[in-house]
């Protein structure tokens, strides 16, 4: 696999994994101070952005790849995922979250060998 | 990832999107620590969620039978998708790497419209299921796409393939209940 095929992965999964947070993070917001206030429409607007950015590249990628090989490499979204709530939530990382992590990436490895 | 973004988009996405921290200012509770406080929101919720299942709809708005249609739906945009995307690929110009080229083919429309159905139906089943059940169970897609390329897409997986695509559902399977207890708080 090519360093761009890589990067392309890598930040249709971010851009994602961002937009997902970024939602959350909206909904939060509106369950508080109501749907119609600057802060709201901006993360909305924010976090639609990052999903579409993340689809489109995902068709790009899917024009020169076979999904069974493209398929595994979401599971790299549940990584970014834990390391966001590691950092953010300060939370300690059980060893089944370390373990499920490891295996993960090494399937990961092995797919990208295939 | 690619197939990846729209998968978790469904699965992950969703959940991050409806958790029940989103409810937080309904709860006017005092707290005295922030961890606390979201415990008492998760088990208030927990209980809301189990007076709701208890008398939960008959027929199509069965959650058990959302789910699985929100399953159905992600898994066949996926081919959808890939189906698409060969009809217009045109691996050699660097502007397809943006994937706008791919509107050009019908099917991509159609996977965009089982999207947003799978959406519906997973917003559905979280007002009933908790996300540590629901998450977990959304994960099957993940044996069902490989599977599925390889019966129906004709996609050949060499056996190294097989082990790494083995590997990483494994590892799902570990740590999807620990991911939606995640995400429930983020």
């Amino acid at each position: 696999m090519s360093i761009l095929a890589f990067f392309f992965i890598v930040v249709s999964l971010l851009s994602f994994v961002v937009a997902q947070l970024v939602l959350k993070r909206a909904m939060e917001v509106s369950a508080t101070s109501g749907l119609r206030n600057s802060r709201f429409l901006s993360l909305i607007a924010i976090g639609t952005a990052l999903m579409t950015v993340s689809f489109f590249l995902t068709l790009g990628l899917l024009q020169r790849f076979d999904l069974s090989y493209l398929y595994p490499f979401q599971g790299l979204s549940v990584i970014f995922i834990t390391l966001t709530a590691a950092v953010v939530l300060k939370e300690k990382l059980s060893l089944r979250l370390i373990v499920g992590a490891v295996l993960i990436s090494a399937g990961i490895v092995l797919v990208s060998m295939s | 990832m690619p197939a990846t973004c729209l998968q978790s988009q469904n699965l992950v996405g969703r959940a991050v999107l409806c958790t029940p921290n989103a409810r937080r200012g309904t709860h006017g509770v005092a707290r005295p620590t922030k961890t606390r406080g979201i415990r008492n929101i998760l088990r208030q919720y927990a209980r809301t969620l189990k007076k709701r299942m208890r008398d939960r709809p008959r027929g199509f708005g069965n959650p058990w039978l959302q789910l699985g249609l929100s399953v159905a739906c992600v898994l066949v945009s996926e081919f959808l998708l890939k189906r698409g995307a060969t009809q217009v690929a045109e691996p050699d110009s660097a502007f397809s790497w943006t994937g706008i080229n791919g509107l050009a083919s019908p099917l991509v429309w159609w996977a965009i419209l089982l999207i947003i159905a799978s959406f519906i139906s997973w917003l559905y089943v979280l007002k009933y299921i908790p996300l540590t059940i629901a998450f977990p169970l959304s994960r099957v897609v993940d044996i069902l796409v490989p599977l599925g390329c390889w019966i129906f897409l004709g996609e050949s997986i060499s056996p190294l393939r097989w082990c790494g695509i083995a590997l990483v559902i494994i590892g799902l399977a570990l740590v999807a209940k620990p991911i939606a207890q995640i995400e429930e708080r983020l």
